[in-house]
């Protein structure tokens, strides 16, 4: 909201802080201040010039040639304005000063106009940002003495606030709440613009009646009439002040609406009077089918949850929200028929978001406006109508009220020990009463600890007890309330077992050479589309009703596009190298559908880790492999003291390598993913120039299982001794399937059996793998000797040689 | 007794040891083995003994074991020498560029966020806070009414809403946490519950995904003067021991008295720079005391219990402590940011 300081003036005379101070008090009250803009700023320059002698120019039919006095000294100072002539008091902009002209600030020179020399330039009020009117230059009041800066001249320039009013505070959001806040703060008086105005027969009554369908929404209606209405534009003042605050001025009429909204924050609506054909302003629900031509010129549809305000029966308004073309006021409008109205907030709100139109009244209505202010605000109105417009009112009012519109202020009983309760400060019983009293609350009676008060209808958000000790608290400033350091009984607070984990793999995996990444979890569902497979269930995402672009439409089911799109915008930035991990969480529609308590959606945390391109320090980096994240991931499970098993995955996915693609299992569950990417996905996702290897794990698996106790196991105290043994195997068959064949056959004494390595080439036959392995004996009662340990080998050796199709090589 | 081979080897030995190249040691060992070695030349003078009258051994004897050690001392010295000489030389060879870069794999950063994020738990724990989680798909409810935010009410604008279905929304606060804390455990509580939270926004300073944590307490006597200590302790900890903090009033639907926290600017300690925006302050937060709304909600008895709430962004505290720029940083995944953590 925008809240012009000359208009704080006009209510609060005593005004007389500076700038800083009324931005510091609003802000400290809860009004936050989030901008000032001082329009004065870049016009320091200009001074108040007296023309003392005009003529024409020698050379030319519009300009003119005048002697300006700048209370130094007399200059010549060329003019084109029509309407310039000696005596008059200007706007002198002398040579030197700065003007912004189209955007840029210009520094004004001596100038030669047709020949004759310029000192300086006379000003019009779209010149020095005061107007938009070009037609001539700007008179200043004869009574302002030469040399005067024109910042300085009252009236002339403001200073904007904008404040943040939050929604609790419809009060704030006009001139006259601004002020009561301030008034309160700095003890000044606010005096209550004037609504005093001669009635004149008819009354009102004869000219319009007004009706109020029971339950549409409207609680209260006051119609006054205005007759002899001259339309024209409203006087200079009054523009300002609107300008000021971000609005057009348009007619005096409709002007004079308009202020009276800044300054009460009653939303007002003004309908040309012989544009009521019926006679009978009508307050009722929208029908199906309806249609109603709004001031934009736009046709609306009407819907039986909008609400009215209807010529007899046709729709003339949609209520509080925006006026419709039929009965709007034009140039040739001579009789107003105004409306001051209060209409229950939430059918407001819904009626504006249907419509898809907030408007300055709408946003004072859904706030909720001072219910017993119609009145006030309407003959505030007609007051202005009658002197700005030069109307005659007509006698008294046609008001309304829906049954069960609040009708009396609201009252709400406080205890001053619970103001001490809630706050752990005690203002004292008297004070409590004065700042609640500064903002209009009365005193009705005292009961003890209690007292009750008697609320101001601009304050529909003082409803309860705690509702008036946060006034307290505001008023007397939160810095009065003490610092308190609470005790608290003794308790132990074990961090969750995923957090602990989550801590682990942090530093576990950073240390590993992988950066810890953050990702939005949303999702395309192209992205989903592209990576899994028809049937696979990380296909289908909870989708967002109103995502913030389609590319952000889903939430995220799966870490895998989104390792994908990492590597992709890395290596878009030509990074050779990119190494992330993530704990992350996805989400999928549960099949249940959602109650007041349950969404309807299982979310569940994964650990994502990739690495793409080069691998290694040092001179020559090579591309990461497989080998490379699954060591990390290895190493990351003896940390944690799990053990997860690799095993070849069965089925083929879209996104990984056919034949570099594990499964990992716990516990016999499966734990996740590790794969080299499909180079489909690398073209896809374009990052072709990086070989990628992406793991997934299912993190909450993960954590539960994590972090056992370590338990000590006694190690024998004798030699180990180690035996290899060289096999030669298929070569696509997995040293996994042959290791769990070798660990099957008994061997005395042995330890420890180990994959040392694997070996295709040069001496290996065609379609042939060489394994070695190596088993370790050890005794726990005494040294082995070579002989046994040979036995032990040999016998398994033979062991090995009878299970067929594993050759082994001596 | 003849003793001229015993000599005449000597003079050879002699002879030889002068032309040796006493930097090969192969050569040295060479050289051992012809004199030394179990089929050395002196050796085959020891076994010449036989041949000689017992008494002639002893003299003989002796002569041959003076040449022998004269020998050995010699070799030994030669031998010495030779290796020192090797091990110069491959030291001499051993010249490596110690300025270059070591082999290991680069050790990855910790993201600034999630290390700010533990920062904050681990400070609340201090002070007996438990560490609540919470679901990010959250209800109406859960999100709003129970927080005393009913439907068409304006307080909805205050956030922009992201949702999936009717009365289904991505959580835009954590503040839904607290109900359902409430909802499971009686008062006394002390809990924080950091974590994401959705806004329908996107610019330099709004991303449409964000942390915030959020904290409650409530027991009998808590008061707004406690929430002040507590989340003075927490400035302090969070921007360093002179950080003052402000409270200006605001509004929460769920609390009351609400308030928003400032924290003096930690760069120009309140003179007003480009970290506070001139302002000497820096916006950390809101906070209140619970609504006595919320309670009955969730069938707390206000007249009983009363408590406070706070909720911070935490994406605002890492990216003013590490002067990071633009939100969308923080989760683009971006090599040039995450390297210099």
């Amino acid at each position: 909201m925008k809240v012009s300081l000359n208009w704080l003036r006009r209510l609060l005379p005593g005004l007389s802080a500076d700038v800083e101070t009324v931005s510091r008090t609003l802000t400290s009250l809860g009004l936050e201040v989030e901008g000032i803009e001082d329009q004065a700023a870049p016009y320091g320059g200009l001074v108040v010039g007296k023309v003392r002698e005009c003529g024409p120019h020698p050379d030319s039919d519009h300009l003119h040639v005048t002697k300006l006095f700048d209370g130094k000294e007399e200059l010549q100072v060329v003019c084109g304005a029509p309407n310039v002539a000696a005596g008059q008091t200007v706007v002198f902009a002398p040579v030197g000063c700065s003007l912004p002209m189209d955007g840029q600030t210009v520094k004004l020179k001596k100038a030669k106009l047709r020949g004759v020399e310029s000192f300086g330039m006379i000003c019009g009020e779209d010149e020095i940002g005061l107007g938009t009117d070009h037609s001539g230059i700007l008179l200043l009041d004869d009574s302002l003495e030469a040399g005067t800066r024109v910042v300085d001249v009252p009236g002339l320039y403001d200073v904007v606030f904008e404040i943040n009013v939050t929604p609790n505070r419809p009060d704030a959001l006009s001139h006259v709440g601004v002020a009561r806040e301030l008034g309160a703060a700095l003890g000044l008086e606010l005096v209550m613009p004037e609504a005093e105005f001669a009635e004149a027969a008819p009354a009102a009554s004869t000219r319009i009646a007004v009706e109020i369908e029971p339950g549409c929404g409207c609680g209260h209606y006051v119609a006054r009439v205005v007759d002899g209405v001259k339309v024209g534009p409203s006087p200079v003042w009054m523009q300002r002040l609107l300008r000021a605050v971000g609005l057009r001025p348009i007619s005096n009429v409709v002007d004079v609406t308009n202020f009276v909204l800044m300054e009460l924050g009653q939303p007002l609506h003004a309908f040309d009077a012989a544009k009521i054909s019926s006679g009978k302003l009508r307050a009722r629900r929208g029908r199906a089918g309806e249609v109603l031509r709004t001031l934009d010129g736009q046709d609306r549809k009407i819907g039986p949850e909008d609400l009215l305000i209807c010529d007899g029966d046709v729709p003339a308004c949609a209520a509080g929200v925006m006026g419709g073309a039929d009965t709007e006021v034009t140039d040739a409008t001579t009789s107003v028929a105004l409306e001051s109205a209060w209409f229950e907030p939430a059918v407001i709100r819904r009626q504006a978001k249907r419509i898809g139109l907030s408007s300055d009244s709408s946003y004072r209505f859904e706030r909720g406006v001072d219910p017993l202010a119609q009145d006030y605000a309407s003959r505030r109105a007609a007051s202005l109508l009658a002197s700005l417009c030069g109307g005659t009112v007509r006698e008294g009012s046609v008001e309304v009220f829906a049954e069960g519109h609040r009708r009396e202020p609201l009252k709400v009983s406080l205890r001053h020990s619970r103001v001490k309760t809630i706050l752990g400060y005690d203002p004292g019983a008297d004070r409590t009463a004065s700042l609640l009293e500064g903002i209009g609350l009365r005193v009705l009676s005292r009961d003890g600890d209690s007292v009750l008060f008697e609320v101001p209808g601009w304050r529909p958000d003082l409803e309860r007890e705690i509702d008036l000790i946060e006034e307290v608290a505001r008023l007397e400033g939160y810095d009065k309330i003490p610092t308190n350091y609470p005790s608290f009984a003794l308790s132990n607070v074990p961090l969750p077992k995923a957090e602990r984990v989550r801590r682990v793999v942090r530093r576990v995996l950073a240390a590993s050479g992988l950066d810890e990444g953050l990702s939005l979890r949303f999702e395309s569902q192209a992205n989903l589309d592209a990576v899994f497979a028809e049937d696979d269930p990380r296909r289908v995402a909870v989708k967002l009703l109103n995502p913030l672009s389609e590319n952000w439409g889903a939430m995220s089911t799966s870490p895998i596009p989104r390792m994908f799109q990492i590597v992709s915008a890395n290596a878009r930035n030509g990074e050779p190298s990119v190494r992330f991990f993530e704990a992350t969480r996805v989400f999928a529609p549960s099949g249940a559908a959602p109650t007041a308590k349950d969404p309807g959606v299982v979310e569940s945390d994964r650990l994502a880790m990739v690495a793409a391109g080069e691998w290694g320090g040092g001179g020559a980096p090579r591309q990461v492999d497989f080998f490379d994240l699954k060591g990390i991931a290895e190493n990351l499970f003896r940390e944690l003291g799990v053990d997860v098993e690799f095993r070849r995955a069965k089925t083929a996915r879209p996104y990984a390598h056919p034949h570099r693609h594990a499964e990992l299992f716990l516990g016999g569950r499966l734990l996740g993913e590790l794969f080299e990417a499909h180079p489909a996905m690398r073209g896809k996702f374009e990052f072709d120039a990086l070989r990628t290897v992406v793991a997934d794990l299912d993190f909450d698996m993960l954590a539960e299982a994590a972090l056992p106790e370590r338990l000590f196991a006694p190690f024998s105290r004798f030699g180990a001794v180690p035996r290899d043994i060289s096999l030669l195997v298929d070569e696509r068959v997995d040293q996994a399937e042959v290791f769990e064949k070798l660990a099957a056959i008994k061997a005395a004494n042995r330890v420890d059996l180990r994959f040392v390595s694997s070996y295709v080439g040069k001496g290996v036959p065609e379609g042939k793998r060489n394994l070695l392995y190596q088993s370790v004996y050890q005794s726990r009662t005494g040294s082995l000797t070579d002989d046994e340990v040979n036995k032990a080998q040999e016998k398994f050796i033979a062991a090995v040689e009878a299970l067929g199709g594993i050759e082994v090589r001596k | 007794m003849d003793l001229k081979p015993i000599e005449e080897l000597r003079a050879r030995f002699g002879e030889k040891l002068a032309e040796l190249d006493t930097t090969n040691l192969q050569a040295v060992a060479d050289f051992r083995t012809r004199f030394l070695g179990k089929k050395g030349e002196i050796v085959a003078l020891l076994k010449q003994m036989g041949s000689l009258l017992p008494e002639e051994r002893p003299q003989f004897g002796q002569r041959v074991n003076d040449l022998k050690s004269m020998a050995e001392a010699a070799i030994e010295a030669a031998l010495a020498k030779a290796r020192e000489t090797r091990m110069n030389r491959e030291l001499e060879a051993g010249w490596i560029d110690v300025t270059e870069p070591g082999r290991a794999v680069r050790a990855g950063s910790l993201h600034p966020l999630i290390e700010t994020r533990e920062q904050v738990i681990d400070f609340f724990r201090g002070l007996g806070f438990e560490v609540a989680g919470g679901r990010e798909i959250e209800t109406d409810w859960y999100n709003f009414e129970a927080l005393n935010i009913p439907p068409d009410h304006p307080a909805r604008d205050m956030q922009d809403t992201f949702y999936v279905a009717d009365g289904v929304v991505l959580r835009t606060q954590t503040s839904g946490v607290q109900i359902h804390v409430m909802e499971n455990q009686k008062p006394p509580i002390r809990m924080i519950a950091p974590g994401h939270v959705y806004r329908c926004d996107a610019d330099a300073t709004h991303a449409p995904m964000f942390q915030q944590v959020e904290g409650l307490v409530v027991d009998e006597g808590i008061s707004f003067a406690d929430l002040k200590g507590i989340l003075f302790l927490w400035a302090r900890e969070l921007f360093g021991e002179g950080t003052r903090i402000r409270f200006r009033p605001s509004f929460f639907p769920f609390t009351e008295p609400s308030a928003e926290m400032d924290v003096s600017c930690f760069d120009c300690g309140g003179k007003g720079c480009r970290t506070c925006k001139g302002t000497g302050w820096i916006e950390i937060g809101g906070c209140g005391s619970v609504d006595p709304a919320v309670f009955e909600r969730v069938g707390v008895d206000p007249e009983r219990y009363t408590g406070f709430a706070f909720g911070f962004g935490i994406d605002r505290i890492a990216m003013v402590k590490r002067k990071i720029s633009e939100i969308g940083l923080l989760t683009a995944n971006d090599n040039r940011f995450a390297r210099q953590f």
